[in-house]
């Protein structure tokens, strides 16, 4: 067992943080109060290769192997402290770039790929619906085949980047008798007549990262836009949820780092008492929990990412790294305010907006809940 | 041992908890309520460690693992093709 990293990968790491520290951190809480998405951010990381880092170079990436993206994704999350923008990029690379460079045909792949790791291009993944979210493959957007391709008609709930997507990712069903294997995968792009993409939602945190609810009425989508072949719509969602939760749990753990060193620092300085806060052992043990928390998270999240690498299954894995890299993200936040006491409720210090960007964290993806259901089957419950 | 054998073992004893439980050959697995889409991962990575054939994402569809037969005929292809 090695638990190092090559000095590349390490120099890499520092690369991104300094990248993050230096174009990433301005503006955010004008841009999360007002909600605001940052073109100019995104095609900064595009251009530093972010969006790109795992795919091959012909389509536009840096043919980075899977810890190494991880760890990057990670400088990320410690260097960046905007949440939502870190996710919006993990939304489109896992659940977009991720199935159409996995599933897609030649043509597809040379069509939208070095688009979307250049950041010319966004996309956007849509399967959960207004009936439908946890039980994903009940939906009812239907796509009917027809001469040439299929019809789509229904709506898609929650999408993240939708409002400043050029193309989505979105699920249908070509039979709903078949269940799970009438689900299939379309690529459609913004303009294509039917096909409007509605109100941009308001949310809780997060909100530099744009959502909102896609609608299809009689929507054509030509038969080359289908991804993968009819009926195969149920796995590439699970692999994209599977890569999700892996780049997603990555930045998390940046993020904890960066909160942890963060109250490390304020317990150091800020005095009550005649001393360092540091000094009351409640304050104290709260930051080893949040430590203990950090280095336990970090052991099930670079397991998951190995096991990928091996190319052996995940699933059990990657359900244990999100249940609890989710909600220690949550509980980390919830002390860091709890170190920084009343400043940290205060938007002006950064503190805060974390809590409000973790929450999400236990409901994308596959909620708290079904995660503990997915590890329960697994143990034979 | 017969693959089909031991794949109807496996659903048996892993997936509907009763080892004693009739299944027959033919038997929709999906309109029997049988197999969801959790089962169907277990059930790839119970073929691929055991069996060592690997079942690309693509091929996870339905007329593939309707049944134990059309499951076993599609890894004869499988195994062929190696
Ligand atoms: C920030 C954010 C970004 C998102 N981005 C996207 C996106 O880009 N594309 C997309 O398609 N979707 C997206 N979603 C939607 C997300 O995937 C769904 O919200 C999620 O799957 C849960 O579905 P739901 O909200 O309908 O909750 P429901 O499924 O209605 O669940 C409600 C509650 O019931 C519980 N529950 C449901 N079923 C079970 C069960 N079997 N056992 C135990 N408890 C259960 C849930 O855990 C939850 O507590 C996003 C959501 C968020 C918050």
């Amino acid at each position: 067992m090695d638990f190092s990293w090559t000095e590349e990968q390490l120099a890499f790491r520092k690369a991104v943080v300094d990248f993050a520290h230096k174009e990433l951190n301005q503006d955010i809480i004008e841009e999360d109060r007002s909600g605001s998405f940052s073109p100019e951010k995104w095609r900064k990381c595009a251009r530093f290769g972010i969006q790109g880092l795992p795919f091959p170079e012909e389509y536009g990436g840096s043919a980075a192997d899977i810890l190494t993206t991880v760890l990057a994704m990670e400088g990320l999350g410690y260097g960046c402290k905007d949440n939502g923008l870190i996710f919006a990029m993990n939304a489109q690379m896992w659940s977009v770039q991720m199935p159409i460079y996995s599933f897609g045909a030649a043509d597809q792949k040379r069509k939208y790929l070095p688009g979307l790791c250049r950041g010319e291009l966004i996309g956007a993944h849509g399967m959960t619906e207004p009936d439908s979210g946890s039980d994903a493959y009940s939906l009812r957007t239907t796509a009917q085949r027809v001469d040439g391709g299929y019809v789509l008609n229904g709506s898609k709930m929650f999408v993240s980047n939708a409002p400043v997507s050029d193309l989505a990712v979105v699920f249908a069903t070509v039979n709903p008798a078949r269940k799970m294997w009438g689900v299939t995968g379309f690529i459609v792009e913004t303009g294509t007549p039917g096909y409007t993409i509605s109100r941009k939602l308001d949310k809780m945190g997060l909100r530099t990262s744009p959502m909102a609810e896609l609608v299809f009425q009689d929507c054509f989508v030509p038969e080359e836009n289908r991804l993968g072949p009819e009926g195969a719509g149920s796995n590439i969602f699970n692999d994209s949820m599977e890569w999700e939760r892996s780049g997603i749990l990555a930045s998390h753990i940046g993020a904890m780092e960066r909160q942890l060193e963060a109250s490390i620092q304020y317990a150091r300085e800020r005095q009550q008492f005649g001393q360092p806060i540091g000094k009351f052992q409640s304050v104290a043990n709260r930051i080893v929990d949040m430590k203990v928390r950090l280095e336990t998270a970090r052991l099930l999240l670079y397991k998951v990412a190995w096991l990928k690498k091996m190319g052996k299954p995940t699933v059990m894995e990657a359900a244990l790294a999100k249940l609890y890299l989710s909600e220690s993200f949550i509980q980390s936040s919830l002390d860091s305010i709890r170190t920084f006491g009343s400043y940290g409720y205060m938007t002006e210090f950064e503190v805060e907006r974390d809590l409000r960007d973790a929450v999400g964290g236990a409901l994308y993806s596959g909620t708290s809940d079904i995660q503990r259901n997915i590890i329960a089957r697994l143990l034979g419950l | 041992m017969d693959r089909k054998i031991a794949l109807s073992d496996y659903i048996k004893q892993e997936v509907m908890r009763n080892p004693k439980a009739n299944l027959d050959d033919a038997e929709d697995l999906f309109n029997a309520g049988i197999l969801d889409s959790l089962a169907i991962l277990q059930l790839v990575a119970f073929i691929e460690e055991n069996f060592k054939i690997k079942i690309p994402d693509e091929d996870v569809i339905f007329e593939n693992f309707q049944n134990l037969n059309a499951l076993a005929s599609y890894l004869e292809t499988q195994k062929a093709a190696e």
